[in-house]
């Protein structure tokens, strides 16, 4: 359980939570471009979220249904095919390299720093380390990637982060 | 806590609303604004940031701000 969501006794919306409100801006900026309210609307919401907290996370991208954000100061969320069970730290990136984006499977955890490019799929149950970036690589399942593409190792991962457990 | 609202909003932040994703039911969540005054709050804060000639429309965010919510 954690402490800043649930009290113990319900669960907790709070605006004064960055970490909530960077949520709230993100699904409002979505919703209001998914119902084509005026793109400017959309854009000044899309801003407000970044000048906020930091995160560029554009009201085009589709995240997932589950995901959380960890101060997510410095985090750019790219146009990827994301799943569900995300988790993002600060200073993380997602992006396109030639134009391609990634496929993300479930479970994924981005440590403070990390990214991921380009024509890379990334299976379920992956970790990437704090300043480790993948580019243009696939990554299989229970794995934390530690490193940079010319240098890097694969370590096995045999549970999901913790905060998933039920 | 003026407000319970039923929504998987925060579904991934704790064990109940995770129990509750997995049971597909819906939760309760405690929430210290009104949904209207946290939609009246971002458009404000928006007019702060930005107060050009295209205000947001509180009603219109506020309509979708329900679907924001819920989903």
């Amino acid at each position: 359980m954690n402490k800043y969501y649930n009290n113990g006794v319900s669960v907790n919306f709070s605006h004064t939570n960055g970490d909530q409100y960077a949520v709230w801006l993100y699904y409002l900026s979505r919703e209001m471009f998914i119902n084509k309210l005026p793109k400017a609307w959309c854009e000044k919401v899309y801003l407000l979220n970044k000048a906020l907290h930091g995160c560029d996370i554009f009201y085009e991208v589709m995240l997932p249904s589950v995901f959380v954000l960890v101060h997510p100061l410095g985090t750019v969320l790219g146009r990827a095919k994301y799943d569900d069970y995300l988790i993002v730290y600060q200073k993380c990136s997602i992006g396109s390299n030639h134009n391609i984006y990634p496929k993300l499977g479930q479970y994924l955890t981005l440590r403070p720093g990390a990214g991921i490019y380009g024509d890379s799929t990334v299976e379920n149950n992956v970790s990437v380390a704090a300043e480790s970036y993948i580019i243009d690589k696939d990554i299989q399942t229970n794995k934390c990637y530690i490193g940079t593409p010319n240098a890097f190792v694969l370590k096995p991962q045999a549970e999901v982060n913790k905060i998933w457990r039920i | 806590m003026s407000d319970i609202y039923y929504s998987p909003f925060v579904q991934f932040y704790s064990r109940d609303l995770r129990m509750t994703l997995v049971n597909n039911n819906k939760v309760k969540i405690k929430s210290n604004l009104s949904l209207p005054q946290l939609c009246e709050l971002t458009v404000n804060q928006i007019e702060n940031f930005w107060p050009d000639n295209d205000p947001l429309d509180i009603d219109s965010v506020l309509e979708v701000g329900i679907e924001a919510y819920k989903n």
